[in-house]
């Protein structure tokens, strides 16, 4: 309502002004930003929670519970202190050729893994050590073996990965807050200064296009797993 | 060395934290010959197997295919191609494309490889099946896509691990018999693991049976059925008769023993034996003839009481009370005689008495 009405709940007098206002120049910029560093920030997350999850699920080398340990982590961090340490990390200057943008997708997937990686692992626990064992069998090294047979079986844990982790950086404030430049502005960060700044209208307009990216990637998500559920049931 | 031995496990030792699985194992498999490894769960029988496929490795010993030791080598470069018991067909594949996986992976091209896993998918009776997908198929279908997939990559040996387990009785027997024609006609080594006796005593060329993490005894399946070295093994390996007896005299390839009332010359074993020594005797139900009570018999005679029958369709299966103990006696066809009841005489070909020295 107050995105669409000049002044809520004074002037309810319904305009497009706020959303033209969120989609012009550099305003947009924050919710290309969100959608850009999300994207790709979920699919190196899913990816790699995938990969991580395999090599300690199926590996046979010393560590493994270590590092199952540092997976889950990050998990039992709130988003700000997360930020504050990549923040304090990265605020070095041999460090400055990081790209900013870069730095924030960085913080996304790692703060991200662990939501991937259950995925993952809950995944690779219903999938029989045979079926990998079978490719080597056959004379796939295990790399390949993982990418020809677990990697295709496991779509549905990448899928799980790959929207949580979207969702969870669209949506997240505390993590940018202090990881953000003029440029790489979020929209979350966008809304919370409009807030700031008492511009009601184009604070919800904001925030009404920031879950509305949320909910379609959602949207896709279950859309593609009722594909695969028909795909399933014709094969049967 | 001789050239035959194909596969060679020498010394082999593998523990899972302080449990020893496989405990000082050696054997050799002939090149092309069908060896089984039989043993209840928990034998070590798999996981020597394993060990063979490298996805073990042991933790001594030595394990050699044709001539080389394999035990640095990764699963997938040993040229051995494994079976399993769930079948492991890969569910997002059809059957061609399972098949064709091991082909791919060898970069073997489009043609040769279309008309190789068309070849084989015929040879295991699979001819029009190859586009359907795993979970379409029945059980006893999926795992000859499972064979399929193995033997199309031409592997040096094939293991099987259990791979009859999951099916009826009936198609169990029928892939028996399956499996032992196309072993023949390819020449080729298989390494077949079982818990099932009459599977091992059926299909194998050679048999280790094995107990607790060793090798208890090796060798023909007869060789094992009619003269085991211990009680355990002429247990694990059918119905038989186990008898205490008590060696009275020794002579040159023979030996008298005394059991009960009765004794009786029989022909020695391999194992040493002391006159006065307390052994099993070792009888297979089917060494016997059975007539009412009063025929003629001829080498052991033993007259006793039928306690309880069983018909088990080829046999029928009686228990004889002879002087205070029960022996199992197998009556071949038995439509073929008259069902017998109450007193009844046994004879026994002294040649088929085993003595187990324990």
């Amino acid at each position: 309502m107050s995105a669409l009405t000049l002044r809520f709940p004074n002037n309810l007098q319904v305009t497009a002004e706020h959303f033209q206002y969120v989609l012009s120049g550099t305003n947009g910029d924050a919710l290309r930003n969100t959608l850009v560093f999300s994207g790709v920030a979920a699919a190196f997350s899913a990816v790699f929670a995938l990969f991580a999850g395999w090599l300690v699920q199926r590996g046979r080398w010393p560590g493994r519970g270590a590092l199952d340990l540092l997976l889950i982590l990050p998990a039992a961090i709130p988003g700000i202190f997360f930020g504050l340490g990549y923040l304090v990390a990265f605020n070095q200057k041999w460090l400055d050729f990081v790209d900013r943008g870069w730095l924030i997708i960085i913080a996304f997937v790692f703060w991200n893994i662990p939501v991937g990686y259950q995925a993952a692992v809950a995944g690779l626990r219903q999938i029989d050590r045979s079926i990998d064992e079978a490719a080597t069998s056959l004379g796939a090294s295990s790399l390949r073996g993982f990418r020809d047979v677990i990697l295709p079986m496991l779509g549905g844990s990448l899928r799980v990965g790959f929207v949580t982790t979207f969702v969870r950086a669209v949506t997240t404030l505390s993590l940018v807050i202090f990881l953000f430049t003029p440029p790489t502005t979020v929209a979350t960060i966008r809304i919370y200064q409009l807030v700031g700044d008492l511009n009601w209208g184009a604070a919800t307009a904001y925030t009404v296009s920031d879950i509305g990216m949320a909910i379609i990637a959602l949207l896709i998500f279950a859309l593609l797993a009722r594909g695969r559920i028909s795909l399933g049931a014709a094969r049967a | 060395m001789p050239e035959t031995a194909h596969v060679r496990v020498s010394h082999v030792t593998k523990r899972f934290g302080g449990v020893t699985a496989v405990n000082d194992v050696s054997f050799e498999v002939p090149k092309g010959s069908f060896a089984t490894l039989l043993g209840p769960s928990g034998c070590g029988k798999t996981t020597t197997l394993r060990m063979i496929a490298g996805f073990y490795d042991p933790d001594l010993g030595d394990i050699e295919i044709a001539g080389h030791r394999v035990n640095n080598l990764p699963v997938h470069r040993r040229g051995t191609a494994m079976v399993f018991q769930d079948y492991a067909l890969f569910p997002h594949m059809t059957v061609r494309d399972n098949v064709a996986y091991g082909l791919k992976v060898a970069h073997v091209s489009g043609a040769d490889r279309t008309k190789r896993v068309d070849e084989t998918l015929a040879f295991v009776g699979l001819g029009g099946l190859g586009d359907r997908w795993p979970n379409q198929l029945s059980g006893g279908q999926q795992q000859r896509v499972a064979v399929a997939r193995a033997l199309v990559i031409q592997p040096q040996v094939l293991l099987l691990d259990e791979p009859l387990s999951n099916l009826d009785a009936k198609l169990r027997e029928q892939l028996r018999v399956e499996m032992r024609i196309l072993q023949r006609r390819l020449g080729m080594t298989f390494v077949y693991v079982t818990h099932d006796q009459e599977e091992a005593l059926s299909l194998s060329d050679w048999i280790a049976v094995m107990n607790a993490g060793k090798v208890e005894q090796a060798g023909a399946p007869w060789e094992i059925y009619y003269h085991p070295r211990t009680a355990f093994l002429a247990d694990f390996v059918g119905a038989v008769n186990l008898v205490p007896a008590k060696v009275t005299d020794l002579a040159d390839g023979t030996a008298t023993v005394s059991f009960g009332r009765h004794r009786a010359e029989v022909r020695r074993p391999e194992a040493t034996l002391n006159t006065g020594q307390d052994v099993q005797l070792c009888v297979r139900p089917e060494s016997f003839t059975i007539a009412p009570e009063g025929a003629a018999t001829s080498g052991i005679s033993l007259p006793g009481t039928i306690v309880r029958r069983a018909f088990l369709g080829d046999t029928m299966r009686y228990w004889v009370k002879v002087d205070d103990r029960e022996w199992i006696v197998d009556q071949p066809d038995p439509g073929g005689s008259a069902t017998l009841d109450g007193p009844v005489s046994l004879s026994l070909r002294p040649d088929r008495v085993h003595v187990i020295a324990e």
